[in-house]
């Protein structure tokens, strides 16, 4: 990342929401040009808002958001929603040249760009196909390729790899990384952790409106968890009151629906052994490993509710 | 904004069973609307007639017989007057006969009406007036005593005004539901892509509104064509003005429709709203009885709705062939209701983007 380049996205002490109450209260946020900035938090955290907020479709009430520097422009921002936003009787070709036509490109270079942006994503093969006949696989390609035509200085991607097999995974990660590597920034929204952990430079987690902590991924992880892991034991059903009492004792929690029990500690392994026999005889599975992003955001949550 | 009309057009190009609804079905309409409602008003009621001779004399069958040539096969021949009254409250006939003699033993004539049928009982009993006369052995009032004269243009005066009447409330119709697929893009977030692209509300929704003012323009040139055997001779100013008349119908057309849209949170919103709209305005504007047969207070009324300003400027520019301040009034209406339409759908969908 260099420093004298502008960020792409600035949200600084932004309150924001939607008539009621703030969803985002004192909410700061900086996407770096160059760099993927992905935004985690449980459901109702306020990341589809920030989203939003960064679009520019919904004013802050209080607080500043700049994407970019100097006067905004036409296609400075590419968004590429949850939901696959094409029209369904064009094929992606046809789309992502109404959206080039749109972001303004001069129309020598429509072409090549609708080309690279179905070639960045793998959507080429099924470039002339009505988006209505295509796979969610496929619409999800050709929907990312839409908000890379404008060649856009923030990109906002909206669970992009919903409903998509590892293979297209692959291929929408190297498309966010070379956006970024263009000099773009990215915030991307996902809960999907292993596109995140590969994709994103720093993630931030959000709760309640509120940004709990963000960096780079495995910093974050170590500063969480440190060298611990986390066992985890699943159970085909809530553990009958011995093997409960024995879990408790050896200090794992169970799920809201005692279908699953978990320990945080460095040793792991140790009371992954002591707890084995209960779990054998509840016909349960014992599993020990590192905690990832997903465990993050739970830990932080639960520490900030 | 033509991106955005282009695929809307693409997207309607690529439905071709919509497509030929949507320009083939119009003119069916008008044909049929045409062929129902302008007999009538032409003068060409084709009442059908139950006659029963209680007098059986010479003359009285000389009076059957003068209906019978006149009213041909609708002239039914009954038994009594029980039976010509049932026929005449069933509806079998629009009206009936009963010659009878009075106390002088002289043939008397009366005609047989129901609720709902006065203008088949007038029609007829003005028919009856010199043979009843003649019944009774009376001259028969003259008829030149008031005289008629016919002024305007020549020519089916209700196909020229089904022409108008139905090409604007197709358009209204289809406006609507093409309006609708605002709401789709706007649920799936392609609105706020398209918005993000262009740097703006208005393009999007303008590129909307001249899409649907194109389809507009289609409808009301299929209606027309097919009503061109029915209309006067038209000048090329006349041609070129209803023209200009039917691009500012469509415009004001997709002007209420995107702002009704943009009212609505989704689909299952607004279809009944659009429904009951575009089935009111053409009800009060004229679309589906004529203005002309309508009470005054409705008439009136009417004047609210952009479909009596579009009917009355197309009767004045295509069956009066008179450019008049009329003229240009509708024209404005037309163009403003359309384009306020618009200002309100961009107002409402930057509106609703901030909620």
């Amino acid at each position: 990342m260099d420093a004298s380049v502008a960020p792409a996205l600035v949200l600084k002490d932004v309150e924001a929401g939607y008539g009621g109450g703030p969803v985002l209260r004192d909410f700061n946020l900086t996407v770096a040009a160059g760099e993927v900035y992905a935004l985690l938090g449980p459901n109702g955290a306020g990341k589809s808002t920030a989203a939003r907020v960064a679009c520019g479709l919904i004013p802050v009430r209080r607080g500043r958001a700049t994407a970019g520097e100097g006067a905004p422009r036409r296609g400075r921002i590419g968004l590429a929603p949850q939901d696959c936003a094409l029209f369904p009787a064009l094929t992606p070709r046809e789309n992502v040249a109404a959206v080039a036509a749109l972001c303004g490109l001069p129309r020598s270079n429509r072409p090549a760009a609708v080309e690279r942006a179905l070639a960045l994503t793998g959507c080429a093969p099924r470039a002339d196909e009505p988006v209505h006949s295509l796979s969610g696989g496929w619409r999800r390609r050709a929907n990312l390729s839409a908000a890379l035509v404008g060649r856009p200085r923030l990109l906002i991607a909206d669970e992009p790899t919903e409903g998509v097999d590892a293979a297209a995974r692959v291929v929408l990660s190297s498309a966010l990384r070379e956006t970024v590597q263009a000099g773009a920034g990215c915030l991307l929204i996902s809960h999907d952790e292993a596109f995140v952990s590969e994709t994103a430079d720093r993630i931030g987690v959000l709760a309640q409106g509120r940004l709990l902590a963000e960096g780079p991924p495995k910093a974050l992880l170590r500063q969480a968890f440190g060298l611990a892991r986390l066992l985890v034991v699943k159970l085909p059903r809530p553990a009958s009151r011995l093997a409960a009492s024995r879990f408790a004792q050896s200090g794992l929690a169970p799920s809201k629906d005692g279908l699953e029990w978990r320990l945080l500690c460095e040793d792991a392994l140790g009371a992954a052994q002591r707890v084995s026999p209960e779990a054998d005889a509840e016909g349960g599975e014992v599993a020990v490993r590192r905690p990832g992003l997903d465990d993050l955001v739970a830990h932080l949550s639960d520490a900030s509710s | 904004m033509m991106a955005v009309a282009g695929a809307w057009a693409r997207g309607f190009w690529r439905d071709r069973s919509g497509m030929a609804l949507t320009l083939v079905l119009p003119p069916l309409v008008y044909l049929l609307f045409a062929a129902v409602f302008g007999a009538g008003a032409r003068g060409d009621i084709d009442a059908s007639v139950a006659l029963h001779d209680a007098a059986r004399t010479p003359a009285t069958a000389a009076v059957g017989q003068a209906l019978s040539r006149d009213l041909g096969p609708r002239l039914r021949r009954l038994d009594d007057v029980q039976a010509v009254e049932r026929a005449v409250i069933d509806g079998r006939a629009d009206a009936g006969v009963l010659i009878a003699r009075d106390e002088a033993g002289a043939p008397q004539v009366t005609v047989v009406s129901a609720a709902g049928r006065d203008v088949a009982a007038a029609a007829l009993q003005a028919r009856l007036v010199p043979i009843a006369a003649m019944l009774a052995g009376r001259p028969a009032p003259p008829s030149r005593d008031v005289p008629v004269r016919q002024v305007g243009p020549q020519g089916d005066v209700q196909g020229a005004y089904y022409a108008g009447a139905v090409s604007v409330m197709f358009v209204f119709f289809a406006a609507m539901h093409g309006a609708m697929g605002g709401l789709d893009e706007r649920r799936s977030g392609l609105q706020a892509r398209l918005v993000l692209a262009r740097g703006g509300t208005t393009p999007i929704l303008a590129g909307r509104a001249v899409w649907l003012t194109t389809v507009g323009l289609m409808q009301s040139a299929a209606v027309f064509l097919a009503a061109w055997p029915r209309l006067p001779d038209l000048a090329f100013w006349q041609s070129a003005a209803a023209l200009l008349t039917a691009a500012l119908v469509a415009l004001c057309a997709a002007g209420v429709a995107l702002a009704l849209t943009a009212a609505c949170q989704s689909r299952e919103q607004a279809q009944p709203l659009t429904t009951f709209v575009a089935l009111l305005l053409a009800a009060l504007g004229g679309s589906m009885a004529p203005r002309f047969l309508m009470p005054e207070a409705f008439r009136t009324l009417g004047w609210i709705t952009p479909h009596a300003w579009a009917v009355e400027t197309y009767q004045a520019l295509i069956w009066r062939g008179d450019f008049s301040a009329g003229v240009l009034a509708g024209w404005a209406a037309l163009g403003g209701v359309g384009l306020a339409g618009l200002a309100l759908a961009v107002m409402m969908e930057q509106r609703r983007a901030a909620r």
